[in-house]
């Protein structure tokens, strides 16, 4: 193995490797107390018991994925040097940003300076990728290490093409599960969330995407694997759409600071949720019979030759709506899609190219996805499996062409639960933010929640 | 309890008046939909001499071949077929190194051996030094519950060699032995049958070798029986 290869690195090598040709810093893999062990890698506690290995070794299985965590081997790493090549340029993007990203952006390079933690609330569609490009081009200027991360592996693939073509000399590593390529110590990585348990105190600037796509606790675990990949003296950039309890928290408390991106790149603010009760919509469309706020959303739709989302909460509702549509709305031509559909990408393309009028779904559909003119409604926007992040995306997804930047948001509920509530309240706060961005106040505030 | 293998929680369905007997308690490791992806051995449908699934019991081509070149007496029989969701177990067993999926199978396999004839000595094939610096577990003695084995074998590979694992075919049955037998009086296993037991039977050569030592050490039958074939 190369030096390189152990800057701001955990190495697993057995515990018996005698140091190589140049001196490594050895650290313990686990830590063993009397009834349980901790992984340090990952840091999940243990029961002994369940892993245990003959003559009282043990390993980790919560994170086995990316190489076993053994005490039959040790952590090899060496201080991250910051080592970097010196360019002319970084950056070689030469667009333009709005005066609201500007003035992100320069917040975003303030908080690198200063070594601090920061918060980005920029809403769908906001562009919040290239707003990122002159803080990340200050940081490589200043010769930091800069890690842009993100919990899934598309959005990393989508990204690190953008970044290559923004930072056409600068050369980028792209970490995750599925890779063959060997690791490289480059000064700008990109990789998925779970990638970072491989790294010890090595970034000065790590910028976390979509901090909020998983839930809390599975978070816990991002916000550990965080702070134990960037530098003690680094600063970490959360980037998110729709801001969980725990972020909030700390904005409250003043523990972070927050950027507010709340206007689209095209000037007009998200379209904003409509209710309508419908108490027994599940009987009505077991009986292939539609509530009649979802009538009229079709007709809307059927009438201005509209194309729609039309979100149900599970896959075994698809088929009786698409029966109820069917029956109700003989004109239109609708199809179902789930996330783990074998023909999502072809059914997608027949939405694009207008040989649909709607799809029926239970997935947001990847990212990148956007149908440009669109309406949607969620029918049952009520049950367990939409989370408040969740039902934000899908009414991010309304409004993104500058030619028709409003439309119709409709959620259809037996009641309004918390996640509704919750949607519904924060598309208000951004808005009131960018009306606030208009009048030229910039009192930094937070919602309720 | 979670699945082993797939990590969602097993509902166990209970017969109505089950619960009224007393139950010697079973823990159940792996859900019914993870494990009707593995394939158990048709006895009557597999080849006498290595237990591969087959139409019929005749010796297979690999077999013969070996009924060819050795004069001694060795069969083997397996639980399961070596299809790919146990290619897949036992990457994840075997070198990821999870050791907690010894209890997909442990059960199982140990119930199998326990109906096999009785012999005097249960022998698991032992793993050499660096392996167990490097897994920290013998993969076949973890399958093994509340059997007792007798460590009569080591095995003492030259540290430049591959592991079998790693070697094509053709290589495989070119290695030369490296078990030795390991008892303080060579006189307790004098004429004694053995069984082996290893956790996959790919060409046979590591098996055969075993036997080979345990037959010049004066065993009077030896056979063996892996988790797969
Ligand atoms: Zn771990
Ligand atoms: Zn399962
Ligand atoms: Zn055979």
């Amino acid at each position: 193995m190369e030096k390189s290869d152990f800057y701001g690195r955990l190495v697993l090598m057995s515990r018996a490797e005698k140091n190589t040709t140049f001196k490594l810093r050895k650290m313990p893999t686990m830590l063993v107390s009397e009834k349980r062990v901790r992984c340090l890698r990952c840091n999940t506690w243990l029961v002994k018991a369940q892993v245990a290995l003959p003559h009282e070794e043990f390993y980790c299985p919560a994170c086995i994925q990316l190489g076993r965590v053994t005490t039959l081997d040790n952590f090899f790493t060496l201080v991250e040097p910051n080592h970097f090549k010196k360019l002319d340029h970084y950056l070689t993007w030469q667009g333009q940003l709005t005066t609201s990203q500007k003035r992100c952006s320069k917040e975003v390079i303030h908080s690198f300076q200063q070594g601090r933690d920061h918060l980005l609330w920029a809403v769908t569609g906001a562009g919040k990728t290239e707003m990122l490009f002159p803080g990340i081009n200050e940081a490589l200027k200043d010769g930091k290490r800069v890690c842009l991360a993100s919990p899934r592996v598309d959005v990393c693939l989508e990204l690190f093409p953008r970044l290559q073509a923004a930072f056409q000399h600068v050369e980028i590593t792209l970490l995750h599960g599925r890779q063959t390529e060997p690791y490289r110590y480059t000064q700008l990585t990109i990789a998925t969330t779970h990638q970072l348990l491989r790294f010890y105190h090595a970034f000065d600037v790590l910028i976390i995407d979509e901090v909020d796509a998983f839930p809390y606790a599975q978070n816990k675990q991002l916000l550990f694997a965080t702070a134990q990949a960037k530098k003690t003296t680094g600063s970490c950039l959360f980037l998110t759409a729709t801001p969980g309890d725990e972020l909030l928290k700390k904005v409250h408390q003043k523990q972070l600071q927050v950027s507010y991106l709340p206007r689209r790149f095209h000037g007009f603010p998200l379209p904003e949720i409509q209710t309508k009760l419908a108490l027994n919509w599940y009987g009505k469309i077991q009986n292939k019979k539609l509530p009649s706020a979802v009538k009229q959303f079709l007709k809307q739709c059927e009438e201005s030759k509209r194309q729609f989302l039309l979100f149900v909460p599970h896959i075994s509702h698809l088929e009786f709506v698409q029966k109820a549509v069917n029956q109700a709305f003989p004109k239109l031509y609708v199809t179902t899609v789930f996330s783990a559909d074998d023909q999502r990408l072809e059914k997608v393309q027949l939405m694009r190219d207008h040989e649909v009028n709607g799809l029926i779904t239970t997935t947001i559909l990847e990212r990148g996805v956007t149908f440009p003119e669109i309406d949607v409604c969620v029918l049952g926007a009520d049950d367990d499996t939409f989370s408040s992040a969740a039902l934000v995306q899908i009414a991010g997804r309304v409004g993104r062409s500058p030619k028709r930047p409003t439309g119709n948001v409709l959620f259809i509920c037996a009641g309004l639960s918390r996640s509704v509530k919750k949607a519904i309240q924060q598309i208000k706060f951004v808005n009131h933010k960018a009306k606030e961005e208009e009048n030229g106040l910039s009192a930094v505030s937070s919602p309720n929640t | 309890m979670d699945c082993l293998l797939c990590h969602r929680q097993i509902r166990e369905s209970w017969p109505l008046g089950f619960l009224m007997l007393p139950q010697k308690k079973r823990v159940t490791t792996t859900c019914s939909d993870c494990l009707v992806a593995f394939h158990k051995i048709d006895r009557e449908m597999s080849c006498e001499g290595c237990g591969r699934q087959q139409n019929s019991r005749k010796l297979c081509q690999d077999c013969l071949k070996w009924q060819a070149k050795t004069t001694y007496d060795f069969s083997n029989r397996a639980l399961f077929q070596y299809d790919e969701a146990m290619k897949t177990y036992m990457h994840d067993y075997k070198f990821q190194g999870n050791y907690q999926l010894r209890h997909v199978f442990d059960v199982t396999f140990s119930h199998f051996i326990g109906m096999q004839t009785e012999v005097d000595f249960l022998v698991a094939l032992p793993i050499d030094r660096q392996t167990w610096q490097t897994r920290g577990f013998n993969q076949v003695t973890g399958l093994l519950t509340e059997l007792s084995t007798t460590d009569l074998l080591v095995m003492d590979r030259q540290k430049k060699e591959k592991r079998q694992s790693q070697k094509k075919r053709r290589e495989r049955l070119k290695t030369s032995n490296h078990f030795q037998i390991d008892v303080e009086c060579p006189e307790q296993i004098k004429n004694k049958s053995i069984l082996l037991l290893d956790d996959v039977y790919t060409t046979g050569r590591t098996l055969r070798h075993a036997a080979e030592t345990l037959y010049a050490a004066g065993c009077r039958k030896v056979d063996s029986v892996t988790l797969c074939r």
